[in-house]
């Protein structure tokens, strides 16, 4: 549109024109109705600081337990799971009720109405269906209904039109005549276990699909076309080549996706790889001779098929023609295509190498899923990075990929992603600083990824490799949030760890003392609740703490520590302490002139037999000029015969000089 | 088997006899005293009984929390992406220290709550997604779908080419409806001296249209909202403004009718004073010329004046002015 303006006096004009593209958006440039949003979208990336937006954003309400890989049988207990699974079970209860009572919602405010949300009605047997139900039933992939419908409309001979019956029949062989997955309630899928990566025949032999192709009066190349690929998808790969067969004498050309599911179906039809591959080069000739031309998908069941036979030499070879071969038919592979490479590939010695070399050739792309088997590659790729590599710029580098656009999509289930993290994680613990190590870790934890017990001790033996012991504060008060403390020998390694050596740092110090009192406490609490399961805990731990305690000068703690311990485990040997920790005990409460410590410790000590302990302090008490009474009394009072017998039994090897010990020093004192 | 017909107990008892403390886990205790009442279910029977079991608050207390997240939030993160829409307040998201609201106790006056378990800042709309940056963002985004503005095109020259402004309204909520009854409403706007309109036109216009103009801004405005569609409703609204024009030319029988109240101003042309002005002239002077008279000065001024003291308020300034002019009048007048 041009506007003119002017003014006749003056003679001049001032012209501007409206651009076409607010007028008419049609002619010029059309925008979709979600174009803006899309592109409003793109403008947000990946938060990681929150948790996935299926679960409540807010502290109380975050799953913050993790996926155990190591021991799969504590799976269930993963908050994650526990609480995306509650919520889909939530949906499904609601969905239950829908179609249980639909009388019951009369009300629906719904503008315009949506369909996912509405009842859904179930035919029977004496519905008067016309063929608009059958067309509508096929549009909602509703399989059960079609079958239902199509079998009343056969029963009244109501004519139904071939083209109808052709979709009706490519449906129930796509869906193997089952009821359609919901794709609504996709959680259970993603947090169920390890996906069955066994191939098995799942094809319901004689089921409808099979009775309506028989059904047909005239059997076309499509019918055919599809009933061979709906037997190939579930690997009924003998009725699928019988099905071929029986094209090929009626002269019926069939299609790429025919043969790509013949191809895969190979591997139940022979047994070793060079048959399968014969069989294979067969199909292929076949299909030049109807001028078909191999996809993506073709080249990734042979792939498949090669994977499948990795027992054969020649495996390797012929999968790495197979790449050249794409390559030259300028044919781009997917991942499913580089993780079957892989597998055929890393099961050779040295085979793992060519990793490096798919790496650098899809480095900073962003795939679209073209294959089934494409989620795979991700959780593989780290898994030969870090068990058979364990090459941390590789890692990096397979890392960053993953990053890139929205590969990280490529999981199909909670359990494959957690198996990646844990790998890179391993891989970061085994070659990196422990700074860098963290930098990665505040970044996937807790919300990406929960590191499991193994990871976690790995992590803290990182640390200890880097003398990096500022970190350990942290690491633990997650550990407790994971509610892993307990899990393996976590605690004992954490103690070990801070009982290693005294910290000038007096803040840290400190710190490890809360950690650990608040483990001792726990052990204290779970101890004395007689429903929960106990703890065991050994006395080498007890020992520990009262070493940290004692290092960070808080002797209160440590004698509180003895004092749980002669007071509930009297007569446990399994939770005896170290004579060296009673020494050290001794020592500390003679500084701090806690006589009732020190009795204490001494009775332990004549329990659990460790006699040394008192010739410690007889050795030592000119250090803290004890007087002569004191020792008079203290000798007296504690039970020291007893420790002399215990002593003296226990120690046969050196009787006697147990035995004198503390007469020689009293009569020095004297 | 005899079906059990239930009570729900919702009122709060303190048992202490052993039989409740056996039962209570099957949640379904009989009475003991009469067999033919019924049974009772007790809902949530384990929060009656003390003592035996940790209270619920405790053990939830023994379940590790997470920190809030924002301990956890790089300094120079992605604040977009964090919170990329208008949302409720959360603040285990927000790394800011946000007080609002106020606390009234018998100490006197306490400083503001914080951002936790703050209902105040979740009653609010807040403007997090809205950040600076997050606008630049959303702008380089969409760009691609706009043109730039032709330059000829000035404010004024759209005052003057595109004079009528029509003003819609959508909504968008989260409710199992997109329809929104308010969204019809539509609003019209455009600028009286923008229409092609003599005296009379505009001010039986202005009449036609009452409040609907506004004189400070010289804009009429209407609203339409009697149609269900929105598009309807322009049509509408566009359609009363042409009535209303094309009404304000017309001249009935009747304008002429027209008396003193009835004017919007004051016309001193027609005017008593005018008429008895002429008339003491003619009076006075022989040789009065009454076109000539008209065309003076001196009258002009005193008409203003006059027409100034009816149609403005009455002040002093107006007063001293109307006597000025009536003295030139009177005794400055030689013809």
């Amino acid at each position: 549109m041009i506007v003119n303006t002017g003014s006749v006096s003056t003679f001049t004009f001032v012209s501007f024109s409206i651009p076409k593209f607010i007028l008419s958006s049609f002619d010029y440039y059309y925008r979709g109705p979600t174009d803006i949003l899309k592109a409003l979208a793109s403008t947000v990336s990946r938060d990681f600081t929150a948790a996935h937006y299926k679960y409540m954003d807010d502290p109380f309400l975050l799953p913050s337990k993790s996926v155990d890989v190591v021991s799969f049988t504590l799976f269930a207990k993963s908050s994650f799971r526990a609480y995306a699974l509650s919520k889909e079970s939530g949906r499904k209860a609601a969905r239950y009720f829908l179609n249980t009572y639909p009388e019951l919602f009369f009300r629906d405010d719904a503008e315009p109405k949506v369909p996912a949300f509405c009842y859904r009605e179930l035919y029977d047997e004496n519905t008067d269906n016309t063929e608009d139900d059958l067309r509508d039933c096929i549009a909602n992939r509703d399989v059960p209904n079609c079958i239902i419908a199509y079998n009343n409309m056969e029963a009244k001979d109501v004519k139904i039109n071939p083209e109808l019956k052709q979709s009706l029949l490519e449906l129930v062989c796509f869906y193997n005549s089952k009821e359609a997955r919901d794709e609504e309630f996709l959680e259970e899928e993603w947090f169920q276990s390890k996906k069955e990566n066994i191939v098995r025949r799942t094809w319901q032999d004689g089921e409808f699909a099979e009775q309506l192709f028989d059904s047909l009066p005239k059997k076309d190349a499509r019918a055919y076309c599809t009933l061979i690929q709906g037997m190939g998808k579930y690997f009924q790969a003998g009725k699928a080549f019988k099905l071929y067969e029986e094209m090929k004498e009626l002269n019926y050309s069939p299609t790429v996706a025919v043969f790509n599911y013949l191809i895969e179906n190979v591997v139940f039809i022979q047994e070793s790889g060079e048959l399968r591959f014969e069989m294979i080069t067969k199909l292929l000739r076949d299909m030049s001779q109807y001028n078909l031309k191999p996809n993506v998908n073709t080249f990734n069941a042979i792939l498949f098929v090669l994977s499948r036979s990795t027992g054969w030499n020649k495996a390797s070879n012929i999968a790495l023609n197979t790449f050249a071969e794409m390559k030259l038919l300028n044919v781009q592979p997917s991942l499913a295509s580089y993780y079957y490479l892989l597998l055929v590939l890393s099961s050779k010695n040295n085979g793992s190498n060519i990793l490096y070399e798919i790496v650098r050739e899809i480095e900073g792309k962003s795939f679209a899923i073209k294959h089934p088997a494409d989620v795979n590659f991700f959780e593989y790729a780290m898994h030969v990075c870090c068990n058979f590599l364990s090459d941390v710029e590789l890692g990096y580098r397979i890392h960053n990929l993953l990053s890139t656009g929205q590969n990280h999509k490529f999981f199909s289930t909670a359990y494959s992603e957690a198996v990646y993290y844990r790998n890179f994680f391993s891989l970061l613990c085994l070659s990196e600083s422990t700074d860098t190590l963290m930098d990665v870790y505040n970044k996937y934890v807790p919300n990406i990824y929960i590191p499991e017990a193994k990871v976690m001790q790995q992590i803290l033996q990182n640390i200890e490799l880097y003398d990096t012991y500022h970190y350990i504060p942290q690491i633990f008060s997650d550990i407790t949030t994971f509610q892993l403390s307990f899990r393996g020998d976590l605690a004992d390694t954490v103690l070990t760890l801070i009982a290693k050596k005294k910290h000038q740092d007096e803040n840290l110090q400190k710190q490890f003392v809360a950690i650990a009192w608040s483990l001792f406490n726990t052990i204290v609490e779970r101890n004395s609740n007689v429903k929960i399961f106990p703890l065991h805990v050994k006395g080498e731990m007890y020992s520990k703490m009262i070493l940290i305690f004692l290092n960070g000068k808080d002797f209160e703690k440590a004698s509180a520590v003895l004092k749980y311990l002669v007071k509930e485990k009297p007569n446990d040997p399994a939770t005896f302490i170290e004579g060296q920790t009673l020494k050290l005990l001794c020592d500390a409460s003679l500084e701090n002139k806690m006589m009732n410590t020190l009795k204490q410790t001494i009775d332990y000590a004549s329990v659990i037999g460790c006699a040394d302990v008192i010739k410690h302090i007889i050795e030592n008490n000119e250090k803290y000029s004890l007087s002569e009474e004191f020792i008079e009394k203290f000798i007296q009072s504690s039970n020291l015969e007893a420790a002399k017998e215990d002593s003296s039994s226990s120690e046969s090897s050196e009787p006697s000089e147990t035995s004198e010990s503390p007469d020689e020093s009293s009569d020095e004192e004297k | 088997m005899r079906p059990k017909n239930l009570f729900l107990c919702l009122r709060f008892q303190t048992i202490s006899s052993r039989l409740f403390f056996e039962k209570r886990f099957y949640g379904i205790q009989k009475s003991s005293a009469d067999e033919e009442e019924f049974d009772k279910l007790n809902i949530m029977p384990r929060m009656f009984v003390k003592g035996d079991r940790e209270p619920l608050a405790k053990r939830e207390a023994l379940r590790p929390q997470l920190t809030p997240r924002y301990n956890r939030m790089p300094v120079d993160q992605d604040w977009n992406s964090v919170w990329p829409t208008a949302k409720m307040f959360n603040p285990s998201a927000v790394p800011l220290p946000v007080h609002m609201g106020k606390l009234k106790t018998v100490s006197g006056p306490k400083p503001p709550p914080g951002k936790f378990a703050n209902p105040e800042l979740m009653k609010v709309p807040n403007f997090l997604h809205l950040a600076p940056p997050a606008i630049k963002k959303h702008c380089d985004a969409i760009r691609k779908f706009c043109t730039p503005w032709p330059q000829a095109l000035t404010d004024e020259m759209c005052d003057k080419y595109f004079p009528l402004e029509v003003i819609t309204s959508d909504y968008c909520h989260a409710s199992p409806t997109i329809r929104e009854p308010k969204a019809r409403i539509i609003t019209i706007r455009i600028k009286l001296s923008s229409l092609d309109l003599d005296y009379h036109a505009k001010d039986k216009l202005k009449r036609i249209l009452q409040h609907r103009y506004d004189p400070k801004t010289d804009l009429i405005t209407i609203v339409a909202d009697k149609c269900p569609l929105k598009s309807q409703n322009i049509d509408y609204a566009k359609y009363l403004l042409t009535a209303c024009f094309f009404e304000a030319w017309k001249t009935e029988s009747w304008e002429s009718e027209k008396e003193q109240s009835d004017w919007e101003t004051f016309f001193w042309e027609k005017s008593p004073s005018k008429a008895s002005l002429i008339n003491y002239f003619k009076k006075t002077f022989q040789n009065f010329n009454e076109e000539n008279f008209l065309e003076k000065d001196t009258v002009k001024d005193y008409s203003k004046s006059v027409k100034n003291l009816f149609d403005k308020e009455e002040n002093d300034e107006l007063l001293e002015d109307y006597r000025k002019n009536v003295e030139k009048l009177l005794f400055d007048e030689r013809l």
